[in-house]
Order: structure tokens, then sequence, then C-alpha cells
């Protein structure tokens, strides 16, 4: 009898421990099948549009598209685990019968799609400026895409990526030229651009996704909130800080005003100091040919 | 006693013109200048190809101002060193003191005149100098023009939480344009008239050793320091021809 109990015990036992095995191991096989799965209808899109040639002209557009997708770089990208139809949902099988012949519409329906996803970031986002609806150009004003890039989106920390700190700048600058060449005279500008870590870039400032214009009162930009911004950084909050312009024009009048006369002043007294030693060296060494030819002189 | 040269083993053929002090204070001076200018240079033209790969070297933007701060402070440090023996050989000798770097000590004015006249063709006289030319005047008060502009703009910008208690942003820019634009001018000023001077000249080419070892032949003394050797010659004829003074232990002379 003993035995007979123990021996159902043992299968009971056996049971438990390959009923843990399935449970802890079959969904990890299921999503190895998810990603093989994805890699298979990839391989399927990159067919063609991993081909460097491949281009299509938009509605409107005078110049064609290209709709080479680089495989290398979207396979390590944040993405590149998932299937291109995630994003480019009314694509279902070729030919596209419903892809967008419009740009507009395609850049609005693949940025709608970030939000499935990334919901903790989207009502922040739409309260930031980049998510209002630019009236005259009947868009977003900056779409996900602008900044996060397409194909080749990667985790701030690395360098490629255009979000790294010392990538925005450069981000930015796609849109607010102007102002990223009044802050390359900036020294937190050269130092980021050189590759620096410490020193500000756009975001560190500005924000990210909240982003506010500067006239808005709860901007980090604000008169008001300025000290406290430049104090994330700067041992402690000065309301000088946040008098004069952060980003100024190196004019003869308004807030470049003193550096642009500064400027002047050190270049003129560098082509006058210069132009003057090598005269005197021009005369120096015309007097010593002069010696030199001379017979009864060493 | 407060001949500058007492100190120095003079002897009729080769000259102790700087003792290990002016020597430790040229060195410190342009080694650290160099990799101010290694390192800022950089900055100034960010944009540009050569100022990323110098980046690179002196581990990116970061790196690039800390090699910076280091040199910046290294430059302090030598000066105050310099203005502090010359201090305390001015007290030393505070009877009877001369300092021929001082632009209106003695045969000044009439060397700079004997010079103009000679170069630009007018006298054959050659110009006697002093213990310093005017050329060396010059680029000795340079320095201090130079680290009064940049030093202190320099100190301005490495603290900022204290700068902008007292000045408003405005200021701060324009002192770094300053910082900057006066570097660029010290570059240039050293890499053409100080070169030219020590370097390329043919009396000296490749370069005046005074730097290195202190010494100075009598010929080149003739030439550079006319007024100069004859005092120290004086001085000798005085002692007995041909003898070798024997340095005291004092202490050495600031120039």
């Amino acid at each position: 009898m003993g035995t007979n109990k123990s021996r159902t015990t043992i299968k009971f036992l056996l049971f438990l421990i390959a009923a843990i095995i399935i449970l802890a191991f079959g969904p990890a096989a299921f999503a190895e099948d998810l990603l093989q799965k994805s890699a298979r209808i990839n391989e399927g899109c990159l067919r063609c549009h991993g081909a460097q040639g491949l281009k299509t002209n938009f509605k409107g557009d005078t110049k064609p598209t290209s709709l080479y997708v680089n495989e290398e770089k979207y396979l390590v990208s944040m993405h590149g685990t998932m299937p291109c139809i995630y994003c480019h949902t009314n694509i279902t099988d070729y030919p596209h019968v419903d892809a967008p012949t419009d740009r507009k519409v395609l850049v609005k329906q693949v940025n709608g799609e970030c939000r499935r996803c990334h919901k903790d970031i989207t009502p922040i986002y739409n309260n930031g400026v980049h998510g209002q609806i630019n009236k005259k150009e009947g868009k977003l004003n900056a779409y996900c895409s602008d900044c996060h890039g397409i194909h080749n989106i990667y985790k701030k920390e690395i360098a490629e990526a255009t979000i790294s700190h010392n990538q925005v700048p450069h981000t930015c600058a796609k849109c607010h030229e102007k102002i990223m060449h009044e802050y390359e005279l900036d020294f937190h500008a050269k130092s980021v651009l050189l590759g620096g870590k410490k020193a500000a870039s756009c975001h560190s400032c500005h924000g990210s996704h909240d982003i506010l214009g500067p006239a808005a009162e709860a901007s980090t930009v604000s008169k008001e909130n300025t000290p406290k911004t430049c104090a994330k950084c700067h041992l402690f909050p000065l309301q000088n800080f946040a008098e004069g312009k952060m980003h100024y024009e190196l004019k003869p009048t308004g807030d470049g005003a003193v550096s642009f006369w500064t400027l002047e002043f050190f270049t003129w007294l560098t082509i006058c100091t210069i132009t003057f030693v090598l005269v005197l060296m021009l005369i120096e060494l015309r007097r010593k040919w002069i010696n030199a030819n001379r017979p009864d002189d060493h | 006693m407060a001949d500058v040269n007492a100190d120095f083993p003079q002897n009729n053929n080769v000259y102790q013109r700087w003792n290990i002090h002016h020597r430790l204070v040229h060195f410190g001076i342009y080694s650290m200048f160099i990799l101010c200018a290694a390192t800022g240079l950089p900055i100034k033209f960010h944009s540009k190809a050569w100022a990323m790969s110098f980046a690179k070297f002196f581990g990116g933007g970061d790196g690039l101002l800390q090699w910076h701060l280091f040199g910046g402070m290294m430059l302090f440090v030598v000066s105050l060193y310099h203005l502090g023996y010359s201090a305390l050989f001015a007290i030393k000798n505070r009877q009877n003191l001369e300092a021929p770097m001082i632009p209106w000590s003695k045969g000044t004015w009439t060397a700079l005149k004997q010079y103009f006249r000679y170069q630009l063709g007018f006298s054959d006289e050659h110009p006697k100098f002093g213990r310093y030319q005017w050329k060396e005047m010059l680029d000795y008060w340079a320095v201090f023009w130079g680290m009064a502009i940049i030093g202190g703009s320099g100190l301005l910008m490495w603290f900022p939480e204290f700068t902008l208690q007292y000045f408003p942003k405005w200021f701060v820019d324009a002192y770094r344009w300053a910082h900057s634009d006066e570097a660029v001018l010290a570059v240039t000023f050293i890499f053409t008239w100080h070169f030219y001077n020590v370097h390329f000249q043919p009396d000296f080419f490749p370069m005046s050793w005074v730097w290195w070892d202190g010494k100075m032949s009598k010929e080149v003394m003739e030439l550079e320091h006319g007024l100069e050797l004859e005092m120290i010659q004086e001085k000798q004829a005085q002692a007995g021809q041909g003898t070798t003074v024997t340095p005291t232990k004092g202490f050495p002379s600031s120039g």
C-alpha cells in the first residue's frame, strides 16, 4: 500500500514539475515565435525596401523620396524587433493598395501609431508646443519622427541617436536654424558640439516633450523659471541668469552689441600688431641682406 | 650689490644670461601657453574638422576644458612664482636697485633710436642694447597684458556663479570674446614675432639657446646686448682680466 501511495505522490510530483516547466518556458517559446514571425515579415519587406535605389514620387512633390530602409541600422534600433506593419498599419499585402500617396497623410498616420504604445508620454507631448497644430501648415508643429527619427530610433544614451546629448542641437537645428547659429556662439554649445557631456544641450534647459514657448509662464526658460533651470547645473539660482538674452546675435546693435564691438576691437588690434611686426621683420631682413652683400662686412 | 649679473660666473667668451629661475619661468610659461592654445583654439573654432580631432585627443569637450583649466591654473602659478622672486629680489636689493626690464631703465631710449636709424639705413652704427632690448621688454610686458585680459576673463568664466552675482550676462559674453580674441592675438604674435626673433632670424637659426642653458656667446652679446657687455667688461677689468667671478650665494637675480 505504502508503495502505491508513494507512486501516486511521485506521479503527482512529476506532473507538477512538467506543468511548471511548460508554464515557465511555454510563453517564452511563444515569444520566440513572435520574433521569428516579425523577422519573416520584415525579410519580405526588405526584399524590396532594402534596395538603395527604391524611390517614389509623393503627390505634389517635385523630388522623389527614397523608400530605402537601412536594414543594419533598423535591426539594432529600438523598434528593430517589431514587424514593419506595426507602424505601417495600412500596408497588408503587395501591391500596397492602401498605401498613402500623400506625404502629409503618411507622416500623420505613422506618427499617430506611436500613441498606441507610448501612452505615458502622449498627454505631456500634446500639452507642449510641439504637439500643437500649426494652423499655417495644417500639421503638428513637430511630429515624433521629426526629433526621434524614423527607422533609426535609438535610446538617448546611444551616440548616433538623434536625441543623444551631442546630437540634439543638430536635430533641433533642422527647424530652429537661426537659434542654432546664436547658440553656437555660446560656450555650452561649443562643449556639446565637441562631444562634451556636462554642458547644456538644447533639451537641458528647454525640456523635451513638455517644451513650452518662452512666453509661457510655466516654461523652463521663462523670466521667472530661468534661474531655477540654470541652477540644475550652476550651484544656486541667480537673478542675473535671467537678465539679458541667452541666445544673442553678433550685431552692432541689440543684445550682442558689446560682444560685437569687443570682437571688432580685438580683430583690429591683432591686424595692426601683426602688420607692425611683419613690417619690422622685413626691415630687419633687408638690413641684414645689405650687410651680407658688403665685401668689408662679415 | 645690485648688479643683476653679479651672481653669474662670467668669463670672456661665454656669458651666463639666464639663471635657473628665468629658465623655469620661461619653460612654465611656454609649455602651458602651448597647452592652453592647443585646448583653447578648438573651442573657439569648434566647427572646423581639426577642432574635432583635437577634442578627441584631449577627451571630448569636457576633457578639452579640464586641460585648458589646468593650463590656465599653471600659468597663474608660474606668474606668481615670477612675481614672488622678483619681489624678494627687489626687497633684498632695495638700497641700490636696478630693474633693467623697466622700459625707462638706462639706455633703452638711446638704443631704440639707434635701432630704428640702423635698421632703416640712416646710420651704420649698430644699436647698443642694455640687458634687455626693447623687443624683449615688449614680449615681457605683453605677458602681463595677456594675463590680465585672458587670465582675468578666464577666472570670471571659470566661476560663473561668482561672476553673475556682480555682472550682467552681456558683460560675460563680451569678456569671452575678449578672452579668445586676445588669445588668437597672443598665438599669432608669439609664432611670428617671437619665433622670428629667437628662431628664424639668421643670427640665431635654428634657435637661441638661452632658454635652455642660459648662456650667450660674446659675439652674440656684442650684437644683442652691447651696452650690457661693456658694463660687464668694465666690472671684470676692476676685478682682474680673465678671472671668473665666483657666484655668491645670494638670491638670484630677477631680471
